[in-house]
């Protein structure tokens, strides 16, 4: 194995894990997120929507 | 519907995991190890985290996104969900793919399945212990398929097995959403990791081969890690790297919609979908990417690694796999001899039963959910209807395997219908729902914040990324008959191969088009001609290409090749043109490439046979998608309160 393919394999490795932890981490911990602000997108409204003919 | 309480699921792990345990499948052990090992090692790993950052993740938080929107108002599938976010009359007829893929993805999937399962248990008892070398497992398998007898007489036994197979994933349909597939994601799931993790330390901790101390595991990791950055500049690297991540995240199919509709209003999508994708991947690179391909190098060293990441995903995970467990050493233990090969062998197979039973009855679900909630049957019949016509629909795959039936049924199910799906699902949810909807939407009751960066990636760059996707594999994957100058037109086909690097062309793989032009330059005059006056070549049909390779050796030996000759092309004329192109074959830098050549000019001939079977497949997808036209036609009849509610359902207290 050479260190270019010991960089990626690890690089991968640990990239996936973190995901993993950081994705169950915040999965048991149940924080939500910071609600969306008015300047992100528009107010939000109730998913009730029919979308009008045409989208 | 009929009084049934409303379908849920218990907390938002079980989603979780009912969504890795259908996208974790065979393709997380044995495809993603042969495709990195194919293309460039190491280096795929770039082009892959690119597909999964712009891609698979995307893609992921649309079908959640969709399914959870659409759940609220009541439906469980693609059609009524496409009518919730553009509503054209014609829109529902699209989202019916998403039923229709995944039926005809379970017909032979769950036959495939069983195979897992019977060689678990010929794993443990060593009924292939007599098979010692590639060859003779691989006529284990075909004898299993009932492709020869040398090993069973008949199909009995592969059928049992698949009766035992569609039998537990029935008993999981009826028990519903709840009590069948959070229950069986929750036990299966984390036994199929704990299986998967033993595996992976039993191969790193595998000791050198004794003969050859340079096959050791290292080396093993070295032939799938070690990056050839050379490989990147080529396109068809990117375009798998894409093509691995949508196969492995189940995204396009319709699976994800139908479970994320169960989901309550209030329940996140954001975090849950990637947590989703993330096991995934944790179960495809750390663990796939660990097992099948070291172990192979360890055992059969550098020279045969290149045919055995050729040799497809069924040859790694049914003829190598188990020559390789055979050979593991036998371990000692208080004086008691335990046979490891034996052991390990069945949990690999019980390893792949689990990834595909979980797979499988997510590939039901949609339908299920059609029949039950748009149609509004009882969930009783709904599964009962729905088993009785997959069983029927799943015996050509069975009894016709050999002649083209599945690779036909796995093109339309399995990579048509996906791209196709994921195309139009990412254009409605990003234009014609709209963006700034569809981000509020998402971020609706989320446990984490998406990048606003990923506003663009959603409308712009996966759009754009699919439908590359989807112009490429259907010039390069496309049946025959539906591919432009393609071997069925055998004069166009050598005239593209004379000319360039033709997509065809790729099928010999020879690796770059000047070595094309040359063996097209080797050709003499009369052969050249021969082909290029040839008319009337028939179809390929996939299915033969394993057969072909599994004799090539003998073919090479035999004196005619010309038995083996395409309609319309002299067998004289033919005779040259095999020897013109295995001798232009046979120089040292393409010799690798010899088997694909071969397979190219024979497979033109022995297709014939096929015909009749792959029309006939064709024929029964076509009956079947008439037959869900129909049902949803029933469906926008029966429940227009349902497709004309404007309000969403309350949600459970």
């Amino acid at each position: 194995m050479t260190a270019a393919g010991w960089l990626i394999a690890i690089g991968s490795w640990v990239g996936i894990l973190a995901l993993n932890v950081f994705c169950f981490y915040r999965f048991f911990t149940e924080k939500p997120a910071e609600p969306i602000t008015r300047e992100d997108t528009p107010p939000p409204q109730p998913p009730a929507g029919c979308q009008p003919a045409g989208g | 519907m009929g009084g049934e309480p409303r379908d849920r699921w218990t907390g938002k792990l079980g989603i979780i995991l009912a969504v890795a345990g259908s996208a974790v499948g065979l393709g997380n052990f044995l495809r993603f190890p042969a495709q990195a090992a194919r293309n460039g090692g190491g280096a795929f790993m770039i082009p892959y985290v690119v597909a999964l950052v712009l891609l698979g993740i995307p893609l992921m938080w649309i079908e959640w996104t969709t399914g959870r929107y659409g759940g609220a108002f009541g439906h469980r599938t693609a059609p009524g969900m496409f009518h919730r976010l553009w509503r054209h009359p014609a829109i529902k007829y699209f989202g019916l793919i998403g039923i229709f893929g995944p039926i005809v993805i379970f017909i032979y999937y769950t036959y495939i399945e069983s195979w897992t399962l019977a060689y678990a248990f010929f794993s443990l008892f060593g009924e292939y212990a007599s098979a010692t070398d590639q060859a003779a497992m691989k006529g284990f398998l075909q004898s299993y398929q009932g492709l020869n007898q040398t090993h069973f007489s008949s199909l009995a036994v592969a059928y049992a097995f698949f009766l035992a197979t569609f039998l537990a994933n029935c008993w999981v349909l009826f028990r519903g959403i709840t009590r069948g597939i959070e229950w069986l994601c929750k036990w299966a799931m984390p036994l199929l990791f704990l299986i998967a993790i033993a595996l992976a330390v039993r191969v790193l901790t595998l000791p050198a081969h004794p003969a050859n101390p340079g096959q050791n595991i290292l080396n093993g990791l070295g032939y799938m890690w070690n990056p050839d950055f050379e490989a990147l500049r080529n396109p068809d690297v990117w375009l798998a790297a894409a093509g691995q991540i949508f196969f492995t995240l189940s995204v396009g199919i319709g699976v994800i919609l139908t479970y994320a509709s169960y989901l309550s209003r209030r329940d996140d999508v954001v975090l849950s979908g990637l947590s989703a994708a993330s096991a995934n991947e944790f179960a495809e690179v750390l663990l796939g990417g660990t097992i099948v391909l070291p172990a192979a190098f360890l055992f059969f060293g550098q020279a045969q690694m290149a045919d055995i990441a050729q040799s497809g995903t069924f040859n790694l995970g049914f003829v190598t796999m188990p020559l390789i467990f055979e050979r593991l050493p036998i371990l000692r233990l208080f004086g008691a001899t335990l046979p490891t090969g034996n052991l390990f062998g069945a949990a690999w197979f019980l390893l792949l039963f689990l990834a595909g039973i979980t797979s499988s009855v997510s590939l039901a679900q949609p339908a299920v959910a059609f029949l039950k909630d748009e149609l509004g049957i009882t969930k009783r019949k709904a599964a009962i209807l729905f088993i009785v016509v997959t069983f029927v629909l799943c015996q050509p795959a069975i009894f016709f395997l050999g002649n083209g039936v599945v690779d036909e049924l796995d093109f339309w199910g399995g990579t048509f219908c996906l791209v196709l799906f994921a195309t139009i699902e990412t254009i409605l949810f990003g234009w014609f729902f709209g963006i700034d909807k569809a981000w509020t939407e998402m971020h609706y009751g989320a446990d984490l914040r998406v990048p606003r960066l990923y506003r663009y990636v959603i409308k712009y760059v996966t759009p754009i990324f699919l439908l590359v996707i989807l112009s490429a594999w259907f010039l390069q994957k496309g049946p025959p008959a539906l591919r432009p100058g393609s071997i069925r037109d055998w004069p166009a086909f050598c005239a593209k191969l004379r000319v360039d690097g033709y997509q065809e062309g790729k099928l010999l793989d020879f690796g770059d088009r000047d070595l094309r032009r040359r063996v097209w330059g080797l050709l003499p005059a009369d052969a050249r001609a021969a082909a290029s006056e040839a008319a009337n070549a028939r179809e390929v049909a996939w299915a033969h290409k394993t057969a072909i390779l599994a004799g090539l050796n003998q073919i090479m030996e035999s004196p005619d090749l010309a038995s083996h000759r395409p309609k319309g092309l002299s067998k004289d004329g033919l005779q040259q043109l095999n020897r013109s192109l295995l001798q232009a074959a046979f120089p040292a830098e393409i010799a690798p490439r010899r088997a694909k050549i071969i397979e190219v000019v024979l497979m033109v001939d022995v297709a014939d046979p096929d015909r009749p079977y792959v029309l006939g497949a064709r024929l029964m997808l076509l009956v079947l998608f008439i037959g869900l036209v129909v049902g949803l036609e029933i469906a926008w009849h029966k429940r227009r309160d349902l497709w004309d509610r404007t309000e969403p359902l309350e949600d459970p207290p």
